[in-house]
């Protein structure tokens, strides 16, 4: 019987490397900064993120920079709180005047993420509404990934 | 007509037979007979008593739910629980965050701030109303 070679052996052996570098792929903790971008003053927006790559899971959200969305924004706390948010809906109104809604360049969310793998980030604005409730059609959001943490 | 028996006391045959019969003593009625009938007439009666009954029960229960359901469409619900729908308020064809703040900017009467974040946080929920 032939014996196996070296060109098998080393096959079998990166094989086994690969396998357990998929097993030990490093978890990193990753702020994603959600700004909203309105030439109106907004009372209402929610937008929804998700990862292509199905690599994330939300482990918490923050308020953004505005003072009228001051309180923490809704969002699944329930699925964030069993890790199991690979995806996550944000949203939040005000009942301020007018005249103290912000537009312009407004971050109005911090989603924290724990990344396994690169990401491939999908932002959808949901609606950006006025006070009386008018949907703001030329509001967009974007999102900004700040300084990644590792565990 | 002249009466031409009027001193004869001797009656026809017949007559007498007839008599006779119609006087004769009743059968005699046993307890045991007696209580046959009581229990066969309280079976009779009895079962379609009940029956009236139990349709007449099935009616009265249907008139106090529909009385219930009426009162509640015309009153409104009891006092302290709001009537928060989960809906479309603004017709925008979605249930969303903009729906919240329309309830929120009609300050309907019994709607509270725990309605509002309850109807708030059913729109995000991942599971029930959250965008896909």
């Amino acid at each position: 019987m032939k014996k196996p070679g070296w060109g098998a052996l080393a096959l079998v052996v990166a094989g086994l490397l690969s396998v357990a570098a998929m097993g030990q792929a490093k978890a990193r903790f990753v702020p994603v900064e959600v700004f909203l971008d309105s030439p109106e003053p907004v009372a209402a927006w929610q937008f929804e993120l998700k990862d292509r790559n199905a690599s994330m899971t939300v482990v918490g959200v923050e308020n953004g920079g505005s003072d009228v969305f001051r309180r923490a924004p809704y969002y699944d706390r329930e699925a964030v709180t069993r890790g199991d948010a690979d995806r996550i809906v944000v949203a939040d109104y005000s009942l301020a005047e007018e005249s103290k809604l912000p537009s312009g360049r407004v971050r109005v969310a911090t989603v924290h993420v724990m990344l396994e793998g690169d990401a491939d980030f999908e932002l959808n604005l949901v609606t950006a509404n006025t006070a009386d409730g008018r949907p703001i059609e030329a509001a967009t959001v974007s999102l900004e990934e700040t300084q990644a943490r590792e565990p | 007509m002249p009466d031409q028996d009027t001193d004869n006391e001797q009656l026809p045959e017949g007559l007498l037979r007839a008599l006779k019969a119609v006087d004769a003593a009743p059968p005699v009625i046993t307890a045991t007979i007696d209580r046959t009938l009581a229990d066969m007439a309280v079976g009779h009666f009895g079962t379609r008593r009940a029956t009236w009954k139990r349709h007449g029960g099935w009616a009265l229960a249907a008139s106090v739910a529909l009385v219930a359901v009426l009162a509640v469409q015309l009153i409104g619900p009891p006092s302290g629980v709001a009537d928060v729908p989960y809906a479309d308020l603004n017709r925008s064809g979605r249930i969303d965050i903009a729906d919240v703040l329309a309830l929120a900017r009609a300050e309907r009467p019994g709607v509270t701030q725990a309605d509002l974040d309850a109807f708030a946080m059913r729109v995000v929920s991942l599971d029930a109303g959250g965008v896909r």
